[in-house]
């Protein structure tokens, strides 16, 4: 099994470390290799002293990053949970790592502001926070996502099953009920293709 | 809205569909104007029937699929006969990578019965509260078939999945003599289990008329070719068949017909990507190989899969992906002005070309053709690697069109009726018919 990396983008409070765990957990039942490098907490050891800045936040991912290329290519499914504001960055992850899926966790920030799980966007509206993405700093939004959930509109059941499912037919993880067929039937299946013209 | 309306009809409880694969409105019209087909004239009268049009791209599995979820393709997640992994392997979707759910899944949840018989697409057959037999691409009777002991009986009576397609090139007696002899069976199996079973959604589906109109459409069109009155007879059979299917069952039922894709005669086929390798998009490891497996991943920006679908060879997407997310953009448009641009002998190939977004929406966006042409009539498109030129004359006869499907239902539920515009709309209209 070939490792990836599952980068999960989106603003504070989307559900990015939600749906990232349930990714996790679903995946290591089905035995592959997993790891989860989830921003509020590397915060607290790989990037610790790093802040807000566009160039600390940018450091910030780069190591994310880097990490997450470490453990895809040897065998792990790194499954990064950060904001990752700005798409420059991302890209730069991306190609660097080749297996690279990107999931845009998305949500309003008014349906945020309404959330506000951690009290963060209270306190970012009062100023209190500064460089509070989707406040006081900018997010930019991923362009070609291979994956988006909308986290406003979705269940978080429902946003989990969408990645799992894409992940299986994007072939990186194998699907669990795949009925394949063997070498005979395949065969016969071409012939029958051929024949009205399909290949 | 629905249930509003259900306490004013005196709703029949059961639904028959008959599903007619690749019939255009205008045959059946057509047909019916010169009386050659009196019991679908005389029941067309008495409701609804009209042209609806099918997903894109307009093959059977996917417009099948459409229908049988009510989802459009970035939903159910089918997009072809063919697909394709990060990896560049082809492989062939088969029922288990439906990503959405058939109808009668859902009527079972309110404990009601189904008999689906010949459906494209649903092959291997799985558990379902009712029968199911699978339709095309079934290789395998003994996987086609749920409950298993049907099975004995089916191979009693002959039944066979499909025609012998083969026989379409080599040898038009025997391959007409197969359709008609299949046809038989298929009504045989319908009016046997049409009785057996208590069921409340009945489909069946005939798909022989895709057959020939892939092989003799054009003695259809041409009352002085060598197949015409065969052809019209196929059509008498089929609507002998129905009048003989329907009389013998208690008139408790909505009655609703549909095919999945119009058809129309073909004049050239055009090679899509002969075209994506002329320009340039497409490279192969080596001129010998000009196949896909022969395709040089690590240099090719876009090729296709059957029939119009363009793939962007994209980092993330694609093991060697080349294309860069924000290539894209110009990538899409340097192809759409390519096709636009083509034309045989002045004459333009391509009628509608759509990006992914544009057409599909849902979870399988991701995994979406980037791509969607959409040809002129008689241009056949294909992704073949079977020519090296780009446009061949063929054996073939009919292609498929996205337009020109029909679909008919008994008139009392009009109000329901209505709104059915394309195929996928059936699938919900039986979903909302029984409220779930």
């Amino acid at each position: 099994m070939e490792g990836f990396t599952l980068w999960f983008t989106g603003m504070s409070g989307a559900g990015k470390s939600t749906l990232a765990r349930m990714v996790e957990k679903e995946l290591l039942e089905r035995g592959l290799k997993v790891e989860v490098l989830d921003g509020d907490i590397v915060r607290t050891n790989l990037s610790k002293g790093l802040g807000f800045s566009k160039e600390d936040r940018d450091e910030n991912i780069r190591r994310i990053g880097f990490v997450c290329q470490l453990l895809s290519r040897n065998g792990v499914v790194a499954i990064a949970a950060a904001i990752s504001p700005y798409r420059e960055i991302r890209d730069e992850n991306r190609r660097k790592i080749g297996r690279f899926v990107e999931v845009y966790v998305k949500c309003s920030v008014d349906k945020l502001i309404e959330r506000d799980v951690k009290g963060l966007y209270k306190k970012a509206l009062s100023g209190e926070i500064k460089n509070f993405t989707g406040i006081s700093d900018p997010y930019e939004e991923p362009l070609n996502p291979e994956i988006v959930v909308d986290t406003e509109k979705e269940t978080p059941e429902e946003s989990f099953k969408k990645i799992i499912t894409t992940l299986e037919k994007m072939g990186y993880i194998p699907p669990l009920e795949m009925d394949d067929y063997s070498e005979e039937e395949e065969e016969k299946i071409k012939n029958k293709l051929e024949s009205l013209g399909y290949l | 809205m629905i249930s509003f309306l259900n306490k004013f009809l005196k709703r029949k409880k059961k639904i028959i569909l008959i599903g007619i694969d690749g019939v255009p409105f205008t045959l059946l019209k057509d047909l019916i104007e010169r009386g050659k087909l009196p019991f679908l004239g005389k029941k067309f009268k008495e409701g609804i029937f009209k042209e609806i049009y099918s997903p894109l791209p307009e093959i059977s599995s996917v417009s099948w699929s459409t229908f049988m979820t009510g989802k459009n393709p970035g939903e159910h997640g089918i997009f072809g006969f063919t697909d394709v992994s990060n990896g560049y392997n082809l492989f062939f979707p088969n029922f288990a990578s439906l990503r959405a759910e058939p109808i009668w899944e859902h009527l079972q949840e309110k404990d009601k019965k189904s008999v689906i018989i010949n459906l494209p697409s649903t092959y291997p057959a799985r558990r379902i509260n009712g029968v199911l037999i699978s339709g095309f691409v079934a290789v395998d009777l003994n996987r086609a078939v749920f409950p298993q002991n049907l099975l004995p009986y089916l191979n009693s009576i002959g039944y066979k999945v499909d025609v012998d397609n083969s026989l379409g090139k080599k040898n038009i007696e025997e391959f007409l003599k197969d359709l008609f002899d299949v046809l038989e069976k298929r009504f045989i199996v319908a009016k046997k289990l049409v009785k057996d079973i208590n069921w409340d959604f009945f489909m069946l589906t005939i798909t022989g008329s895709d057959r020939l109109h892939h092989f003799l459409f054009k003695n259809f069109l041409d009352e002085n070719s060598p197949y015409h009155e065969e052809f019209i007879r196929y059509y008498k059979k089929i609507d002998d068949y129905i009048s003989d299917f329907l009389m013998g069952i208690k008139n408790d039922y909505l009655l609703l017909m549909m095919s999945d894709h119009g058809f129309t005669e073909v004049r050239k086929e055009v090679f899509v990507n002969n075209i994506l390798f002329e320009n340039g998009f497409l490279k192969f490891k080596s001129h010998e190989n000009r196949s896909f497996e022969g395709i040089d991943f690590s240099k090719t920006t876009a090729f296709a899969l059957d029939p119009g679908r363009i793939y962007l060879n994209l980092r993330g997407r694609f093991e060697r992906g080349k294309v860069d997310g924000r290539e894209r953009e110009k990538i899409v448009s340097d192809i759409k002005e390519l096709f636009y641009k083509l034309n045989f002998e002045g004459e333009k190939i391509i009628k509608n070309i759509f990006e992914k977004e544009e057409i599909y929406e849902g979870s399988f966006l991701s995994v979406a053709p980037d791509i969607i042409l959409q040809s002129e009539d008689g241009f056949d498109l294909k992704a073949s690697f079977r020519e090296i030129e780009i446009f061949a004359d063929t054996h073939f006869q009919g292609m498929h069109t996205r337009e020109n499907a029909f679909f008919y239902g008994d008139s009392e539920f009009e109000d329901l009726l209505i709104n059915v515009k394309e195929v996928k709309d059936v699938g919900n209209l039986i979903l909302d018919y029984f409220e779930v």
